[in-house]
């Protein structure tokens, strides 16, 4: 895709972990582009890096012991240095907001959800016209008034869900980051709070950044899919061509776990083996421990991002595309 | 609130009266007589002993003793102090108001300054502060008060004669009575204010870093909260309950807590007149004394309790289900 079209565009995101006095990688070389009112997911096993991803995009990784090592972010044409984390800080808010995974322990306890919600609206825009606003917000989630002046201890799971949205929304963010956003909630609640973002992103044309597990989810709401593996980004595409003819083979586990393929000996195909961790990351590709079609190149040699197919729009990281 | 308030009320009632028919038979108990320390070494006639014990009603047996002080007291007659020749309540009023242009101040430093203590703990960029601080709260607490009492009087009374040594006013002096005050609280407010700060200190350093990492101050950082903001909104709130109750607790036995203090410095408090009235054997005085401190405790918890529920809402009985 050409950089023109691309509203935000982030290159080379590469993020450490210090562990033990060691720096580890937890995301390398990733990237996503993403433009206006477009969905894209980043999708992953935990401990894949997706998560870390969006936190390094918030610039609200743990002080401790992360940062950015690398990383290039363009929005509307402005580029930033992702290492630079005061810099990446300032956006919050007015370009990015998130909506977090759970929602009880992410709403603070003491406040009303009003003054939640007032309290995005206002930092992002003193001038705004807060009540109006806050109608609007809550029109938008599809939540009664009266839960203004309740707490989150008085909400259930998926109207918690629902105010952070709002909070979120309240920012009039450029780009709205979703982690999980369904994970913790009951299947019901899930559909209900899918159904809202994808209704939400429709009517005011959000583009969307979704962290997900779940590919169902992430099609559900992306036009696109970002497949990240032990911190690499290792094939992108339109979600019909990864969903339809997926290049990578960890993709195409991914898919057939989530579908409940069943195997030639009738039972589900699972895929073995754990996501690398941090620390047993080689030199090959992260991978090759659990690939079916692993070739001896896999072992040693880091496989480079390639096209496949689809007028260079689906590409994949794997020795038998390149 | 009102339901809990007549609850606390009532609870009261049956605590205060534990407290008055307890420290009756125990003063009672402690060896000693009323009657000779009034009479002293003086050689008296045959029978006065005798004729003083019945005029204060001491001949009686113990139980009538305790129902006639009992029914005093429903009136709001704490008896008549024999070694004060003054009626207990305005006395032990007037030595508590002394106590408490002590204590109050202090303890509303200390406050501040305990909570000051726990912010700069939260700095990533003060570790020496930090440190530092943590080192001179130790320091506050575990150090004796009579003896850093006496230390602060050799260096500023004595050597540097810049404060006066003990009192509360001087007996004669140039300077506005509230200046005259200010100089003679100098030294015993600032022990006082030492030792309870690094009280505060403690528990605000732990619940303010508890409270730091909690998941909403992640969802008010990708608001785009300021720092400023960040802790007086979100952080101090939720750390606030562990400090209050330390705070509720120094102000209930304010009356009390200052018996060493108020030694050193001659400051002519509460302290002062219960040490004076252990050893005149006073029993009203020391009867009243129980009681005020009694309700003191009471009345702080009380007020601790009501605190609790304007900081935290799931503290707050009856919470309506939204």
């Amino acid at each position: 895709m050409s950089a023109a079209d691309s509203m935000l565009r982030i290159r080379d995101l590469s993020v450490v972990y210090e562990i033990d006095g060691r720096e580890l990688f937890a995301v390398k070389n990733a990237f996503i582009d993403l433009k206006m009112g477009e969905g894209v997911g980043i999708v992953g096993e935990s401990g894949s890096g997706k998560s870390t991803f969006a936190r390094a995009m918030m610039a609200l990784l743990p002080a401790t012991n992360a940062r950015v090592a690398s990383g290039v972010m363009e929005i509307d044409g402005v580029s930033y240095d992702m290492v630079d984390k005061s810099g990446m800080a300032r956006l919050r808010g007015r370009t990015f907001a998130m909506v977090f995974q759970d929602p009880l322990s992410y709403l603070n306890p003491l406040m009303t959800i009003r003054s939640q919600i007032v309290e995005a609206i206002r930092l992002n825009d003193p001038s705004a016209n807060v009540d109006h606003r806050v109608r609007e917000l809550l029109d938008l989630v599809r939540l009664p008034q009266r839960c203004l002046t309740a707490y989150p201890h008085e909400l259930s799971g998926g109207m918690r869900q629902r105010v952070l949205i709002a909070i979120a929304l309240g920012c009039r963010p450029k780009v709205l980051i979703a982690d999980e956003p369904t994970t913790a909630l009951d299947v019901t609640t899930q559909a209900e709070i899918l159904a809202l973002i994808k209704d939400i992103k429709r009517e005011i044309g959000m583009s969307l950044v979704l962290i997900s597990h779940d590919l169902g989810v992430v099609s559900s709401l992306c036009e696109r899919v970002f497949v990240m593996y032990g911190g690499y980004t290792i094939e992108t595409g339109a979600r019909e061509k990864i969903l339809s003819t997926p290049a990578h083979p960890y993709t195409q586990a991914l898919i057939h776990t989530a579908r409940a393929v069943r195997g030639e000996d009738g039972r589900f195909v699972t895929l073995s083996g754990d996501v690398p961790r941090l620390v047993e990351a080689g030199k090959g590709c992260p991978f090759a421990p659990r690939c079916g079609v692993a070739m001896p190149q896999c072992d040693t040699v880091l496989p480079s991002l390639a096209h496949v197919n689809d007028n260079g729009r689906h590409s994949a990281r794997c020795h038998m595309h390149s | 609130m009102l339901r809990l308030f007549w609850n606390r009320l009532v609870w009261a009632i049956p605590v205060l009266l534990v407290i008055v028919v307890l420290n009756f038979v125990l003063v009672r108990l402690a060896p000693g007589d009323p009657i000779t320390s009034i009479i002293g070494e003086y050689p008296t006639p045959e029978g006065y002993a005798e004729q003083l014990r019945a005029q204060m009603g001491l001949d009686r047996p113990i139980h009538e003793q305790l129902l006639i002080y009992l029914g005093h007291v429903f009136q709001g007659d704490l008896g008549y102090s024999f070694a004060n020749r003054q009626p207990v309540l305005s006395l032990i009023l007037g030595k508590a108001l002394n106590t408490l242009a002590l204590m109050v101040p202090g303890l509303i430093f200390a406050s501040l300054l305990g909570i000051l203590i726990g912010r700069v703990s939260l700095s990533t960029s003060a570790r020496f502060l930090d440190s530092t601080l943590t080192g001179l709260s130790l320091f506050g607490y575990s150090v004796p008060i009579f003896w850093l009492g006496q230390v602060l009087i050799i260096l500023f009374a004595v050597e540097l004669q810049w404060l006066p040594a003990q009192g509360m006013f001087a007996l004669q002096t140039d300077l506005p009575p509230f200046l005259d005050y200010l100089a003679h609280w100098a030294m015993p407010g600032f022990a006082v204010t030492i030792f309870y700060a690094a009280i505060v200190a403690r528990v605000a350093r732990a619940s303010l870093k508890e409270a730091v990492t909690g998941d909403y101050i992640v969802t008010a950082l990708a608001k785009g909260t300021s720092q400023r903001r960040l802790f007086w909104r979100h952080v101090l709130p939720n750390g606030l309950v562990p400090i209050v109750s330390v705070i509720g607790y120094n102000f209930g036995l304010a009356l009390t807590g200052a018996i060493l203090v108020e030694s050193v410095f001659a400051w002519p408090g509460l302290g002062a007149l219960f040490m004076a009235s252990i050893i005149a054997r006073d029993y009203p005085t020391l009867q009243g004394i129980f009681l005020l401190a009694g309700a003191a405790v009471v009345v702080s918890n009380f007020v601790t309790d009501v605190v609790y529920e304007i900081i935290d809402p799931r503290m707050r009985n009856g919470s309506r289900g939204a």
